[in-house]
């Protein structure tokens, strides 16, 4: 297979020259990155290079050519989606053949109604050239894939419950793929005795007949002007007595029915009664299976497989799906014979494959198709689920499960690494066991985050998988995002979320820090409405509790608040650069003409101002005394605190007159 | 078929590394210019240039995107024997118009190094905001952020010293089997022995020590990368050496009860020369090999787990001549360059790549 690996060439000056190469990485999603790559080790010297400010310096992001990104094809990925769901139902119930029948139709009529809006679209005023050569791409595409979805549910699906004919089938799949004789015979049929008039008269006759349709050039026929003559009446007589099968027919009792017409036409032929009409009696050579009408035929055709099945009809009606293989061989030797400069196409080359019964090189064929995998994808998962050609697999040694397991893998991770399709992804990757799981968790937290509700979205979806990592990590990132925007309550709520301790407790630290720095209270809105969820952090709940009083003091409700400050100081969780703050926010309480504060509380405070204030400054003064390169504040930034011992001072004074204003009045001597 | 779109860097010299962020919107890339470039792709795919300024004082090895959960931070390691830690800062508004502006703030520069700083990486997300460098000096460096909303402390956790000068180091990002596992190679040539270190942290030591070397690879080694892990029960380290190896490391635990690592290495010889970098997809299901002929390499894994090349990317040409001229860099004509190229293709068989 190493000739076999697809090569493509670049052409970058920098890195075509002597000592250069290029180098890629992937980029998260479905890109490569190629640059120029200069080879360096760590002893060379460090001078600029050769080409250094001669060369461009190109980066280039290459992709695989993909139709993905095409809006239209958004509602067929959408749709296969829902059906490849409804089919991973079914195999959970033991289903009888037609449902998996009724899924492969669902995923052609899909294609089917694809290609008509893309036909709709390409007819649209407002098209552009460049969406019109994509549009034909993706037609000339997912057209490929149906006719060649349809030959494999006539060969491989539907043989299974039927008698095993397919002639009749084939047919139907000819001219429904080469519509164009059936529109021609609609006119014929319109202009009626006037049709023989046509140039193409005899020429759409005969392909008519090469596609077997029997019945409509009887129609046009019997039109004619010269209807009533005896050569045209024998015609009518043979075309009308050749033998259908039907279902429930003995096939024996067909056969011999068959064989008893084929002779009777061949002996009137034979016996020049068509001789009068030479082209009525071409016509008639078709429908005998004669070689030399056959092969100028051909000639007119536009692929080898179009006239085939016209062919059987005429020479071998009861041909089986594994006879086929030999009759397609010997039919192609024939047309390339004739066509000697005829280059076969890959969807010739597949269909080929199909009637050869060599599916093995078929499904590696069909994953070179430019549908991203779709067809491929789909179809194996079909034929795993239906259990058909489990024994072709075993004969061939191809692992089916495993090869379904990793197509739909690699189609899911490719959809969930596509801008705007990862939630289609999921689904494909949901079914696949363990390794899906992991690789939604690997997948899923590196989407995008364009909006908030995308957010959720994505946060639902890792919570209904049990991944609570990913949403944690979400989180987290939109709670560093928010904080990098300066909203600071959004990045506390999302912090919240995330239930990352270290992280609510950061972000705390920076609202209480920055209030006691400036005086401002960030996001107050935020902080008014934690409820219990403030329990996540002591920080947190300090914080909560701190905007509490700030809010009573604001509402000059000095008494609950006075309460409620002396709760702070004896909670022991406030933290050490918050102690000025939370004291000097006591002295307009404390020299209030009318107490607000009571003779214990106010011991209280006093206590902390001596426990836990006063040895904090002293911390302080050795930390600035050993690093005296340090800034003296490390702790107190706080602009209020400039001056700490004043401050001290203050406060002292402060608690011996409220002190003495609430023992007066209080009246009694509880010391 | 590859649809290409070229993008004109402006760097004066060679690119040595292109890294993408997290989510792949943002792209890092470092120069022998001395200059860092951040770039952001834009609604209709354009990567536009956000950032750019010069670094260091010598060529940058190598750019490395911390967790967006640490917010925008990269860091940089360079010839001038010091690696750096940037932030993205938001300025004030100046308009409610204008969009805010934004600038790469330096936040500390690791100075312990006495040589060449060949390789900087973040550790996975899971062990905190963690650094390590290699140097070429065979010491490899693990700092620490105590404090993530300020980012300017970064003291030197680990130290672990080796024989051989260090050219690359790996993280492990998978939390199975052992945590803080880390790999190193060396671009020493003077020696016949393994190229190939493993460290982690030892909880009797209490520090990170080297816990095994691949000895199946004695050439120069230039990449190592450990492979995402989606749900695999062993790891996987790709190795840029002399041909491209695939080591794959599994826990076992022998008859005494003692676990230890099983190391396997697959070598493939594709490329028929050196290889100098190694690169991973997000799912660890492809992987890009740099050779010195001038050719990229695509591997894929197949359904039976085997690697395969799917693709050969070539900088060269059939004709010899480059087929997508550049243009020279100004603003019109930057335009018509930006038109989508395409890659030419051998053969005539199919569109895509295929995958099994």
């Amino acid at each position: 297979m190493d000739d076999d690996i697809p090569a493509f060439e670049l052409g970058d000056k920098l890195a075509m020259r002597c000592g250069n190469t290029l180098t890629g990485v992937f980029v998260p999603g479905s890109k490569i990155a190629l640059s120029a790559f200069h080879p360096v080790k760590w002893n060379s010297q460090d001078v600029p290079t050769d080409s250094a400010g001669r060369d461009p310096v190109l980066i280039y992001m290459a992709e695989e050519a993909s139709l993905s990104d095409e809006p239209l094809l958004r509602s067929l990925l959408a749709e296969a989606n829902s059906t490849f769901a409804t089919l991973q139902q079914m195999g959970h119930m033991k289903v009888v053949n037609s449902e998996y029948l009724k899924i492969s139709l669902t995923y052609r009529s899909i294609i089917r109604a694809f290609l008509e809006k893309v036909e709709l679209a390409k007819k649209s005023i407002d098209v552009q050239p460049s969406q019109i050569k994509r549009y034909n791409e993706a037609i000339m595409v997912f057209y490929a894939v149906e006719c060649l979805w349809h030959l494999f549910e006539i060969l491989y699906m539907e043989q299974q419950q039927h008698n095993q004919l397919v002639v009749q089938k084939l047919l139907q799949w000819a001219r429904f793929h080469f519509p164009q004789t059936e529109d021609r015979a609609t006119d014929l049929l319109l202009m009626a005795d006037e049709a023989s008039d046509c140039d193409d008269y005899w020429p759409i006759l005969r392909t008519l007949l090469m596609f077997g349709e029997v019945d409509v050039t009887r129609a046009i026929l019997c039109q004619s002007r010269k209807a009533r003559e005896p050569a045209y009446q024998a015609a009518e007589l043979i075309l009308k007595s050749m033998p259908v099968y039907k279902e429930g027919y003995a096939l024996q009792k067909f056969l011999s029915q068959w064989e008893f017409w084929h002779l009777d036409l061949e002996r009137k032929l034979q016996a020049n009664i068509f001789a009068s009409e030479p082209e009525l009696e071409w016509l008639l050579q078709l429908v005998c299976g004669n070689n030399e009408q056959w092969n100028a035929g051909i000639k007119t055709s536009q692929d080898w497989y179009e006239f085939l099945p016209g062919y059987l009809l005429y020479t071998k009606p009861a041909c089986k799906p594994f006879e086929l293989r030999i009759v397609a061989t010997s039919w192609l030797n024939r047309w390339s014979q004739l066509k000697p400069d005829w280059q076969m196409s890959n969807m010739s080359r597949m269909v080929m494959q199909l009637m050869e019964h060599d599916i093995k090189v078929f499904i590696y064929d069909s994953q070179k198709l430019n549908d991203t995998h779709w067809f491929s994808t789909h179809l194996i998962d079909l034929v795993y689920q239906s259990g058909h050609l489990k024994s072709y697999f075993e004969q061939n040694s191809l692992d089916l499960p495993a090869l379904r397991h990793s197509m739909i893998y690699e189609y899911g991770s490719y959809l969930m690494t596509s801008k705007n399709l990862w939630q289609f992804g999921v689904d494909y990757l949901d079914c696949c066991q363990k390794e899906g799981e992991a690789a939604i968790e690997l997948l899923l937290p590196r989407i995008p985050l364009k909006t908030e509700r995308q957010a959720f979205k994505i946060i639902s979806l890792a919570r209904q998988r049990g991944l609570l990592g990913v949403e944690q990590e979400i989180c987290k990132v939109l709670s560093k995002r928010s904080t990098q925007e300066g909203r600071h309550g959004n990045a506390l709520e999302w912090a919240i979320r995330s239930k990352d301790v270290i992280l609510v407790t950061a972000i705390a630290d920076f609202i209480l820090q920055h209030y006691s720095n400036t005086g401002i209270m960030l996001c107050p809105d935020v902080l008014a409405s934690f409820g219990a969820r403030m329990f996540i952090s002591p920080r947190l709940v300090f914080l909560a509790k701190y905007y509490e009083f700030y809010e009573l003091y604001r509402k000059r409700e000095f008494l609950s608040a006075a309460d409620l400050l002396v709760n702070l100081l004896d909670s022991k969780i406030t933290p050490d650069y918050f102690w000025p703050s939370l004291l000097i926010d006591a002295v307009p309480m404390l020299e209030s003409k009318d107490p607000k504060i009571f003779s214990q509380e106010t011991v209280a405070i006093l206590r902390h101002l001596e426990t836990e204030l006063v040895p904090l400054i002293e911390r302080n003064k050795r930390k600035t005394a050993t690093f005296s390169n340090q800034s003296s504040k490390t702790v107190f930034k706080d602009f209020r605190v400039e001056n700490i011992e004043e401050i001290l001072n203050l406060m002292r004074l402060a608690c011996a007159r409220n002190l003495s204003r609430a023992l007066i009045i209080e009246k009694t001597l509880s010391l | 078929m590859f649809d290409v779109e070229p993008i004109f860097t402006d760097h004066k010299d060679v690119i040595h590394d292109v890294v993408f962020d997290y989510y792949g919107r943002r792209m890092a890339t470092c120069s022998s210019d001395q200059t860092v470039k951040i770039w952001d792709e834009d609604a209709s795919g354009k990567w536009n240039v956000s950032s750019s300024w010069k670094a260091h004082s010598g060529s940058i090895w190598r750019v490395t995107w911390a967790h967006p959960e640490f917010g925008q931070v990269v860091a940089t390691c360079s010839f001038d024997r010091t690696a750096s830690v940037w932030e993205e800062v938001i300025g004030e508004k100046v308009s409610t118009t204008n969009a805010p502006t934004r600038r790469w703030v330096r936040r500390t520069t690791l100075v312990d190094s006495r040589t060449s700083v060949t390789d900087v990486e973040f550790a996975p997300k899971y062990l905190g905001l963690l650094l390590a460098t290699a140097s070429a000096d065979g010491i490899i460096r693990i700092y620490e952020a105590p404090d993530i909303m300020n980012l300017s402390q970064w003291p030197v956790q680990h130290e672990i010293a080796n024989k051989l000068s260090l050219s690359c180091l790996s993280w492990n990002k998978s939390m199975y089997m052992v945590t803080q596992l880390l790999a190193a190679g060396s671009d020493d040539s003077a020696t016949p022995t393994g190229k190939v270190f493993l460290f982690a942290y030892s909880e009797n030591a209490r520090k990170c020590v080297k816990i095994e070397t691949v000895n199946d690879i004695t050439d120069p080694v230039t990449d190592v990368a450990f492979a995402p892990n989606a749900g695999r029960t062993f790891h996987m380290l790709a190795v840029a050496s002399k041909d491209l190896y695939i080591v794959n490391i599994r826990g076992v635990t022998d008859s005494t009860g003692t676990s230890k690592l099983d190391i396997q290495t697959v070598k493939y010889s594709d490329h028929n020369c050196p290889v100098w970098r190694v690169c991973w997809n997000m799912l660890a299901t492809m992987l890009i090999s740099t050779g010195d002929d001038g050719c990229v390499r695509l591997w894929r894994m197949n359904y039976s787990r085997q690697w395969r090349c799917a693709a050969v990317l070539k900088a060269c040409t059939e004709g010899g001549g480059p087929t997508y001229e550049p243009a020279p860099p100004t603003p019109t004509l930057a335009n018509t360059a930006s038109a989508t190229a395409k890659f030419y293709k051998k053969g005539t068989i199919g569109n895509q790549v295929p995958w099994h």
